[in-house]
């Protein structure tokens, strides 16, 4: 297993009242190496917390993470992350971007690396704009190429695309694709849309409202490579769909009226 | 695949004067009309905006001149503009005003980055220390407010008359400003990006120097102009009550010795030094910022 969580719980302490908000409850979960494991879930049901306790950036009230049998204590360049937004460093370029995760080798090396997984990504030729030049699917292919271009072990990826537009975050989901297919890491993927985890997944962890845990984990029996259209109208895929949304909107319901 | 929806930086904002009369949006031309403003015409146009920006500068300097000329006002308590400027020129041949404007500019640029240096570093521990802050956020509230002239005495009280008393005065005076924006800059920098930068490695003073003081510049360049403005009027005014040298001093000298014309001169120059300065450092934030939205 790549990443095991047992028990995993995590309280806020909510400053105006000052009572403590429970986050996540008994949340396990484990993934094997290289597979694509999306959490499903309303919003504010945990699964970002839980997603930062395994990159290491907050720690857990309770319970235990461990990536490849030993125990999560911070950071580490074994889990690369994609944040939703706001991620690459304003200041530099793209070129900037890709290289500030590198260490091997001299700067024109480095330099190489990046310039490759930038035309990775497909934005080859916009080596030296900045970020603000960029548009939100473009900063996203960045973000990714940043995070691609050191290798690390493992994808934590919280709702990468969920600012995009359907048309561009469509994109980018057979992007995601084909990079993953030819370079498969292990990834675990946040999002509240059922129609991304099924497309993208091996596996869907859907979660229950606040304070989450694991509600039902489901298999996703598509195979590989997938094709982002094929799927729309599949009937199988339909079901899938339809029976996640099921899971889905009891969670969501609970959290009271929307 | 094509990357979707991409945004061309906008280098000219400006609507191309080419395209004024001449010509329509397509690039058709009209039939029998030159498409082009002449040279002559553009220049001109471009000299005049320039002009009509700073005519109220020019309305001043016109009153300067004739009102005393006039006979409006007596030469000897407004000389007018020419005769100012012409004092400058005699008082930088006989060198006296460049040792001033020397001595002057060394001090403040000495407390000037102490205070940068002071204040960048004690904001980035007051947003990451409770305990700092807690520590200082008093002590600066207290003292934020007091206008600077004030402490002019007692810092001459206690590091005398000399040009340390004012490095530590003009220390004082711009720490603050740089402290306040700084804490505030740093406490600020997004989770997302300190988060990436840990997550691909960082230490703590990678992260700090690579992303979270770049992160904070734009605040802290603001700040730092702000402390810059102080600086010279603590200065000037520690100068003009103490000491028997620098720019503050030669103005109050020339006062209490009634040469009124070389007071105008040395008060004319600060005014220009200090106008330069401010434009420099506009012009160097400028460029550092070159990376954020216009209007930074």
């Amino acid at each position: 297993m790549k990443i095991v969580a047992r028990d995993v719980s995590k309280a806020f302490r909510d400053p105006r009242r000052s009572v403590e908000v429970s986050a996540l409850e008994a949340m396990s979960l484990s993934v094997r190496d290289r597979e694509f494991v999306s959490i499903l879930g309303p919003s504010g049901c945990g699964k970002s917390t839980f997603l930062y306790i395994v990159a290491g950036f907050i720690q857990a009230s309770g319970g235990e993470v461990l990536v490849d049998g030993r125990p999560v204590t911070g950071p580490g360049r074994d889990r690369g992350i994609v944040f939703q937004e706001y991620a690459l460093f304003p200041w530099q370029t793209v070129l900037g971007n890709v290289m500030y995760g590198l260490r091997e080798g001299d700067a024109r090396e480095r330099e190489a690396r990046a310039r490759e997984f930038i035309t990775k990504v497909g934005l080859g030729g916009f080596e030296r704009h900045y970020p603000r030049e960029l548009s939100g699917g473009m900063k996203q292919r960045v973000a990714l190429a940043r995070t691609l271009a050191y290798d690390p072990d493992i994808l934590l990826m919280d709702e990468p695309f969920g600012a995009l537009d359907t048309q561009t975050r469509l994109l980018m989901q057979e992007e995601l694709l084909r990079i993953w297919e030819a370079n498969q890491k292990t990834i675990l993927f946040v999002t509240h849309s059922v129609d991304e985890a099924v497309v993208l997944s091996d596996r869907i962890v859907v979660m229950t409202a606040r304070p989450g845990t694991v509600k039902k984990s489901v298999e996703v029996p598509f195979g590989r490579p997938r094709v982002v259209e094929d799927l729309m109208h599949d009937v199988a895929a339909m079901d899938l769909r339809t029976d996640l949304w099921h899971l889905v909107k009891a969670e969501v319901l609970k959290g009271g009226p929307r | 695949m094509s990357p979707d929806g991409a945004k061309r930086p906008n280098r000219n904002p400006r609507p191309s004067t080419f395209r004024r009369d001449g010509e329509s949006p397509d690039g058709a031309k009209r039939p029998n009309r030159d498409p082009r403003p002449s040279t002559f015409r553009r220049h001109g146009l471009r000299a005049l905006k320039a002009l009509a920006r700073g005519y109220s500068l020019g309305l001043l300097l016109l009153l300067w001149e004739f009102v005393p000329r006039m006979g409006l006002v007596a030469a000897d308590i407004l000389p007018p503009f020419s005769t100012t400027i012409r004092n400058v020129g005699t008082l930088i041949m006989e060198g006296e005003l460049q040792r001033h404007v020397a001595l002057s500019l060394v001090r403040q640029t000495a407390g000037l980055v102490l205070g940068v240096v002071g204040g960048v570093t004690l904001g980035v521990f007051m947003a990451w220390s409770r305990g700092v802050r807690a520590f200082f956020e008093p002590l600066l509230m207290l003292t934020n407010p007091i206008p600077k002239a004030a402490l002019i005495p007692l810092f001459m009280l206690w590091f005398g008359i000399g040009t340390f008393s004012k490095v530590m005065l003009i220390f004082v005076g711009t720490i603050i400003p740089v402290v306040i924006s700084s804490f505030h800059a740093v406490a600020d920098v997004s989770r997302n990006h300190l988060w990436s930068a840990r997550a691909m490695g960082d230490g703590t003073t990678r992260m700090l120097l690579r992303v979270v003081l770049p992160a904070a510049s734009p605040q802290v360049l603001t700040g730092i102009r702000l402390g810059l403005i102080v600086s010279l009027i603590v200065l000037v005014g520690s100068e003009m009550l103490a000491g028997r040298e620098g720019l503050g001093w030669f103005i109050a000298y020339t006062m209490e010795t009634g040469a009124y014309d070389l007071t105008y001169a040395s008060m004319l120059t600060i005014a220009v030094i200090g106008f330069c300065y401010d434009r420099l450092y506009l012009a160097l934030m400028h460029r550092l910022l070159a990376w954020k939205e216009e209007g930074a």
